[in-house]
């Protein structure tokens, strides 16, 4: 059993103790899914509220207490930049945003929320918005138990303006990340999103934020699109990190926006690790 | 409708879902929509009848516990069907039920380890024939090694993914994986040498 080949076969020849036991069937599977819930507190619930001011958000504010704030280094993706093959947004309508239909498969119980969220991100290394942008418009969302989304929609220029906002947004929450990862013990996690506009990437990470057992998950989805940008942030309370990130909500945006542009730009959605945010954040 | 005053290029939006001239009727919407969830329920059913023989597997060779794996890789597919959209987005959605299944696994050691309940049995599985000698030895010595010089050996030995493609799934440098499956091994061969057949140890 010591070389590769012994070892291999008898790890396959494991199977046969498999061979009177059965799992207990998708139905089961999915119906155990249904009832699942994150370990949530507060209901939370409210309208939609939805702030359009060019320089009305701060840029990457931080606003939990203690947190580490966010640096805001600009260095780029490597990706072959500027030349854009989505389409660009002349001017932004409400049709841009997500609203609480999209968010269903995220969970259910979306309802858009009341609350103002102005000047800055949610939770810690949450991005705001830009006061580089020709324009910016928020929506708020809330699930059925505790946490929010919120997503950010930013219009400029040019697609390199909006290139380097995404270059901007992501490379301040990988350090901030990385920095809260030092507090809290537990490991961002950064992915490339291919297939979704002209570039996306996602992040999830814990805060030091705590309720009981469950401490405060913060999953971040950043997109480039043709002169826009889209961010969305979705916190939430949960035990562990047990699935990777969630990307409906980051995918649906993009969507949108492509959608109200008079085009699509996103075709099989395909999750693979950052590995250079990683490496830099480790 | 309500308005919010920003001081500067103000929109508005009210929340509010409206029909337009030509959307179709509700009922029509409905209907549509639970075609669309039976199709996915058809397809994640598929998925599971596909992959849920060799994920077992994979599981019991990483956890070293039959009912581990199976509880593990239960509750991975449950919460893959809560993601489904984005676990059929995935590269490789077998590999993301995996990596949730060993996640699971991960977590409930570390609680078992700090003294809070662990698995929650509901009986271990019953076997018409109880496992070969070889088995039970090659389980236990498993048991013995590291978690994650485990992971790493039923990776690369069993799913037969190349220490690239493990360092990939696992989050770690190359560098890492080739020493766990260095130092897996050794460890591996010594215990599989010492050991008395049968010979177990509940590490977890």
């Amino acid at each position: 059993m010591t070389e590769p080949d012994q070892l291999q076969e008898g790890l396959r020849a494991l199977e046969s103790d498999l061979l009177d036991v059965r799992l207990a069937g998708p139905e089961a599977a999915r119906r155990r899914g249904r009832q699942r819930t994150r370990h949530r507190t507060a209901a939370v619930v409210g309208g939609l509220a939805i702030v359009a001011a060019a320089g009305f958000l701060n840029p990457l504010e931080s606003r939990t207490g203690g947190e580490p704030p966010p640096a805001a280094p600009a260095t780029r993706v490597d990706r072959t930049p500027a030349t854009t093959s989505t389409p660009s947004i002349p001017a932004m309508t409400e049709d841009v945003l997500l609203d609480a239909a999209d968010l269903e498969p995220q969970d259910g119980g979306w309802q858009a929320t009341g609350t103002p969220w102005a000047g800055q991100g949610p939770f810690a290394c949450a991005p705001g918005g830009a006061e580089g942008a020709d324009e910016a418009m928020l929506a708020s969302f809330a699930p059925a138990e505790e946490g929010r989304l919120d997503q950010v929609v930013e219009r400029y220029h040019s697609p390199g303006d909006a290139e380097a906002r995404f270059d901007e947004v992501r490379a301040a929450v990988a350090e901030c990340a990385s920095q809260l990862d030092v507090a809290t013990g537990g490991r961002p996690e950064f992915w490339q999103l291919a297939g979704v506009g002209d570039a996306a990437w996602v992040a999830g990470y814990w805060t030091s934020e705590t309720a009981g057992e469950a401490r405060r998950r913060v999953e971040i989805g950043v997109v480039w699109t043709g002169t826009a940008v889209t961010h969305v942030t979705w916190g939430f309370l949960a035990e562990d990190s047990i699935e990777p990130v969630v990307t409906d909500a980051t995918v649906a945006a993009a969507e949108k926006l492509c959608v109200a542009a008079g085009g699509a730009c996103v075709s099989d959605p395909v999750l693979e690790p950052d590995a250079a945010a990683s490496e830099n954040a480790s | 409708m309500s308005h919010l005053d920003t001081g500067r290029n103000q929109t508005q939006n009210s929340g509010v879902l409206s029909i337009e001239p030509g959307s179709p009727p509700a009922g029509l919407a409905i209907r549509q929509q639970r075609r669309a969830m039976s199709s996915q329920s058809e397809e994640f059913d598929a998925f599971y009848h596909a992959t849920n023989r060799r994920l077992l597997h994979q599981m019991y060779a990483m956890t070293g516990n039959l009912a581990d794996a199976q509880e593990c890789v239960q509750e991975a597919y449950a919460r893959a069907w809560q993601h489904w959209k984005s676990v059929q987005q995935a590269a490789d959605p077998a590999a993301w039920v995996r990596t949730v299944a060993w996640r699971i696994a991960a977590s409930r050691w570390r609680k078992a380890r700090n003294g809070v309940k662990a698995f929650a049995r509901h009986g271990r599985p019953e076997h018409s024939q109880p496992p070969s000698p070889d088995h039970v030895a090659l389980v236990s010595a498993l048991r013995n090694i590291s978690e994650e010089q485990r992971r790493a050996i039923v990776l690369h030995h069993l799913v037969g993914m190349s220490v690239d493609e493990v360092a990939r799934e696992v989050g770690a440098p190359v560098g890492t994986i080739k020493a766990r499956l260095s130092r897996g091994r050794a460890a591996l061969a010594e215990l599989l040498r010492d050991e008395p057949v049968g010979g177990d140890a509940d590490v977890h």
